[in-house]
């Protein structure tokens, strides 16, 4: 969502600029860039993110003994 | 005092130990202000069974101590001299069980184990023992001596008939059976085209109450740990389950 917005954006401001309209141009290029490069470094964190590790058998009898929840 | 079987017929591998295990150590923290020592726990199975060993926390502890095989041999007379403690101390409270083990594969008098449980009940004087054994035949020793049964079943044909003969030759009142390593996936049991639920309902004439399979309850074991003791409800739904059962077997007995 936020990669297509910052794309439409981006080519708005190329569109904007060709109108001679130079300061928006350049202030909507600027936001698409950021909405560009913040939706990548999101998908790579969400590729990143380790899936939830089960305990070993080592990991386990290192427990500390807790109240049954009975 | 109640003495409790988990039974599993002729079969083995059903889990009847770790769940026997787990209740019993639930029910003894359940009950850690009645009595000095709420479950205790007799091992019949021989060569160290599995439930004395993770008691024990080390293998090599059971070898060169007084054991029930000492008893049934005759060398001891006094059962008790084979009980043993293990305690627990927990962020909430002290508790503990007292368990007995056979070192040897040897045959087991019926009277011996009479008494043994009428010294248990006289001087011990716990709300539930637990009896494990190995897989059954019809010359048990424990036919007709125990007061409830919970029928633990796999989802396996062969292991719930088996069961079902068993329950009736053993006596007792029976409780809820259990459908143990249970895998959602495979719900449905082909031979007879229904879930195994109904299956487990229709042989033993009550709805399970379902464990299912779990990777962690594997880790647990092969740490040689209670299960309950190490792994939060939240991340097991097996724990979870067998806590549920327990508190079930509690408002029973």
């Amino acid at each position: 969502m936020r990669l297509a917005l910052g794309v439409l954006l981006n080519i708005a401001a190329f569109i904007i600029y060709a109108l001679a309209q130079q300061t928006i141009a350049i202030i909507i290029y600027i936001i698409s860039i950021v909405l560009i490069i913040t939706s990548n470094r999101r998908r790579k964190e969400a590729d990143t993110q380790e899936p939830r590790k089960e305990p070993t058998p080592e990991e386990i009898r290192k427990r500390p003994v807790s109240a049954p929840e009975i | 005092m109640k003495k409790i079987l988990f039974l599993s017929g002729t079969k083995g591998g059903t889990g009847k130990t770790t769940l026997l295990l787990n209740t019993a150590v639930l029910l003894a923290y359940a009950w850690r202000d009645t009595t000095n020592y709420p479950v205790a726990i007799i091992d019949l199975s021989p060569n160290v069974g599995t439930a004395s060993l993770i008691l024990l926390g080390d293998p090599m502890l059971a070898w060169g101590r007084p054991s029930l095989s000492d008893y049934f041999t005759g060398r001891i007379t006094d059962p008790l001299r084979t009980f043993y403690m293990k305690r627990w101390t927990s962020d909430k409270g002290v508790f503990q069980v007292v368990f007995t083990y056979m070192t040897q594969d040897i045959s087991i008098g019926r009277r011996q184990l009479e008494y043994l449980l009428s010294v248990v009940e006289t001087r011990l004087r716990p709300r539930a023992v637990f009896i494990d054994t190995p897989p059954l035949t019809a010359s048990s020793p424990v036919i007709g001596l125990v007061d409830y049964v919970v029928p633990v079943v796999t989802p396996d044909v062969s292991a719930i008939e088996t069961t079902k003969n068993y329950v009736e030759i053993v006596g007792g009142r029976k409780l809820k059976p259990v459908l143990n390593m249970y895998i959602g996936e495979y719900s449905v049991n082909v031979l007879y085209q229904m879930p195994w639920e109904i299956v487990v309902e229709k042989t033993l004439g009550e709805k399970p109450h379902i464990v299912p399979f779990d990777k962690l309850i594997q880790a647990a074991r092969q740490a040689l740990e209670v299960e309950v003791l190490k792994i939060k409800a939240a991340e097991s739904l097996g724990v979870k389950s067998i806590i549920e059962y327990a508190k079930y077997m509690m408002s029973i007995l």
